[in-house]
This record gives C-alpha cells, structure tokens and sequence, in this order.
C-alpha cells in the first residue's frame, strides 16, 4: 500500500537534533597531510545578525580533479555534514573541488555545494561555495554570471587567506546591509 | 532572470514558506529574498557515499540501545522511500530523532520537566533495503509544550532525515500520528498550507506492521520530490 500521492513536504529540523545526527558529523573529507588540503570555515547567523548556534550543515563536493562517486580513483564521500557550536561556527577539512560541467554543458568554476537546516527554517536553504582566488574560472562561471545583484555575487564567495584557508559565512536574512546569502532553489 | 543556469519558474509550493507568522522562529531565520531558481549542475546532481559500515546493530531498534527496556508503548514505523518516479531508493540512509513517551528529549537544552528515560535516547538510523523499505522499531512518541505561544503544545512526531540519489532531493521532516488533535492547532504543520500535502506527513496504523502482544504498527511512505537527475552523456 503506497499512502502518499506527492512528495513529502518538509518541516524543520526543530533545536533537539543533535543526538540523531551527530554521529555523522565527524568527519573530514581529507586527512590533515593531504597535499592541497583547504579548511573552510564559517559562521551562520539570522537576521539579527547573531551567531546561530543549532544549525547543521552539509557540502557535498567533487574531488580534486572534479569527479563524483563511483567515478574517483580514490575513496571519496563527496560529503561533510557539521553541526554549529556556541559560537554558531563550523569548520571542515577539504579539497578545492575541480571544475565540472553545469547542466547546458558548460565548465563552472570549482564550487561546492551547501545546504544548511536549522530551528526556524521550514524548509533548508541550498547555496553554492566558490573561492575568491578563482578570479579567471569565476569571470567565466555561468552562474555568477548569472546574478545581477554584486552582493549576491559576493555572498558566494569564500575568502581565502593565501594559505589554503577559507572563510565562506552563511546570513540566513540580512535586509538591512543587503548582505544576505544568494540560497537557491531546484526545478522538480 | 532567466538563462541556462537560472530559472524564472516559480519555487515548488507544496512545501512550506520561509516565513510562517505564527511559528516565532522564522522570523528571524527566514531569508527574506526568495531563492533563485537553479537549475542543477553535476555538483547537485550526485549523490554522496555512506558506507553501511558506520551502522551499528540496534541502531533501527530504539528500545534495545541501553540496557533495560524504555517506558512508553512499543511501536514499529515502516514504510518505502521513492522518488517521485516511483522507483525505490535503495541502499539508502534514513535518521530519525524523537522524545521519549514523557515528551521529553535527549537534549541539554530541552528544559521541559519530564522525566527522561535512561533505557531510551530517542536517536536511530537504517539503510533502506533494495525495495527502498525501512523499518523502526521505538517507543510512541508524547506530545510536549513549547515556547511558541501561550499553551502551545507540538502534536507527536518523529523527525527523519533522508538521502535521495542526488544533493537536491535532500530532505528533513517530521512524522504524525493518525487521529492527533494536536495537528490541527500545530503552527509547523499547518506552515503547509494544502491539507491534503500536509496529510502526506500523518502515518497510518496498520494491523500487519504490528508485532503481536509487543508493538503497534504505523506506515509511512516518503516520496522524495527534488529533480530527478537526467542521465549524464
């Protein structure tokens, strides 16, 4: 017996997750001496402009040559789930993910793909991560070609430190300074 | 706006909105600039990797993860995961959270005075098996109050977490119960606005799920919406 007629809506991962999803959120997609491993780092934070400290995040990513599962010449999960601390701050360990094609064909720049669900979300917010030191492959990237607001365009930057460290934050409203983060939506 | 990569369709509405008046905590949290519609690329068109490895025996049992037998009324909550072409999605991680029978959970900061339950944390996942079935065993679940208005109490539910084939099916949501006059008053369910899409999230009792003299039986099918990947030249 099928009881649904639909896809099931969603409804918010609620503030008491932490012990159903946590035992998923421990790993790094890359270990400490993998040569070009990044960090990526951040904060999420609503529209008070505080730190949300119950949300859980996921990336999911290409390898560092841009394959996906089963396609790797490496074991690679393509995916890092994190929950936020006290401080509403999230912290993985990762590779710059290789250009793939988008859905007309086209090269992208390197990107990774996010997802964030916190208490007061009904429903998940989906972005996308690229770098700032991609100037080229971003000048050329269909998508951020796409936006026509600099501030959205920006909100999917993550700043890198020279030092294979970036910072990519996550505003889940930020009417005020305009600064909110570009989510996205899919097409059913 | 729209190109290749942007769509100008409208966002799917049978889920529910980022703001939701009366659910408080959306206000704040909420993007207030509708999202973009994107048209997916290989990055949102695959699926990640769990091994079956980090499943442990007893993590589909929740009665069974501490050494005696929780309080609260033994149930079984089965059902398939498709997508919706209606293909099963196999292999596949399911996780769901829950209070106990006081309505209590597990958590530091659920400061509600019910008694926890030693034999019970409320936490369990599973892997649907090639049908794309799944199946719990755990303990029914008891309403509890929030701060969300004055004498707000959230009707029972499990919440689950689910993987589909690729990034853009993800999903969380919550589980109800059959005949839970809760529901109807519940400012997170009803942020559906279609009564017959939030009827999609209320299980079913069903007699053959049951396990006799031990546990009821509940159903409830996911159908995960999301686009459903076009096969890659």
């Amino acid at each position: 017996m099928n009881t649904q007629s639909g896809p099931t809506p969603s409804q918010t991962i609620g503030p008491f997750f932490k012990f159903g999803t946590e035992w998923l959120a421990d790993e790094h997609l890359v270990s400490e001496d993998f040569e070009g491993a990044i960090s990526l780092t951040g904060g999420v934070y609503d529209g008070a402009g505080n730190p949300v400290p119950d949300a859980m995040l996921e990336i999911w990513q290409a390898d560092e040559n841009g394959n996906f599962p089963p396609d790797t010449l490496e074991p690679w999960t393509g995916f890092a789930r994190r929950l936020t601390d006290a401080n509403g701050e999230y912290a993985i360990r990762s590779v710059k993910p290789g250009a793939v094609a988008s859905a007309s064909g086209e090269l992208q720049a390197p990107h990774i793909a996010m997802v964030v669900f916190a208490r007061g979300l009904l429903k998940p917010v989906f972005t996308r991560v690229y770098f700032d030191d991609e100037n080229e492959a971003n000048a050329s990237d269909p998508l951020l070609n796409a936006l026509e607001d600099s501030n959205a365009r920006s909100s999917l930057l993550a700043m890198g430190d020279g030092h294979r460290a970036y910072r990519f934050d996550i505003r889940l409203q930020d009417s005020f300074r305009g600064l909110e983060t570009q989510f996205f939506a899919f097409e059913n | 706006m729209a190109s290749a990569t942007i769509l100008a369709k409208p966002e799917h509405e049978e889920d529910p909105p980022y703001h939701h008046g009366s659910y408080q905590s959306t206000a704040l949290r909420g993007p207030n600039k509708t999202p973009l519609i994107l048209r997916p690329g290989r990055t949102e068109n695959h699926g990640a990797v769990f091994g079956e490895s980090r499943i442990r025996q007893n993590d589909d049992d929740l009665t069974r993860q501490h050494p005696g037998d929780p309080l609260g009324e033994k149930i079984v909550v089965s059902g398939r995961l498709l997508g919706s072409d209606g293909r099963p999605i196999r292999n596949q991680l399911i996780e769901i959270w829950q209070a106990n029978a006081s309505g209590r959970y597990a958590h530091s900061l659920d400061d509600h005075p019910a008694p926890l339950d030693p034999n019970f944390t409320g936490g369990g996942r599973t892997l649907t098996d090639s049908e794309g079935r799944y199946r719990f065993v755990t303990i029914k679940p008891a309403a509890y109050p929030w701060g969300n208005h004055p004498n707000a109490w959230r009707p029972a539910h499990i919440h689950f977490s689910l993987f589909g084939r690729v990034f853009t099916q993800r999903l969380i949501t919550q589980m109800y119960f059959p005949g839970d006059p809760l529901i109807d008053d519940d400012p997170i369910a009803n942020s559906i606005r279609d009564k017959r899409v939030l009827a999609r999230l209320i299980s079913a009792f069903d007699w053959e799920l049951t396990i006799p003299g031990t546990a009821l039986g509940y159903r409830w099918d996911i159908i995960l919406g999301g686009s459903n990947p076009t096969p890659e030249a």
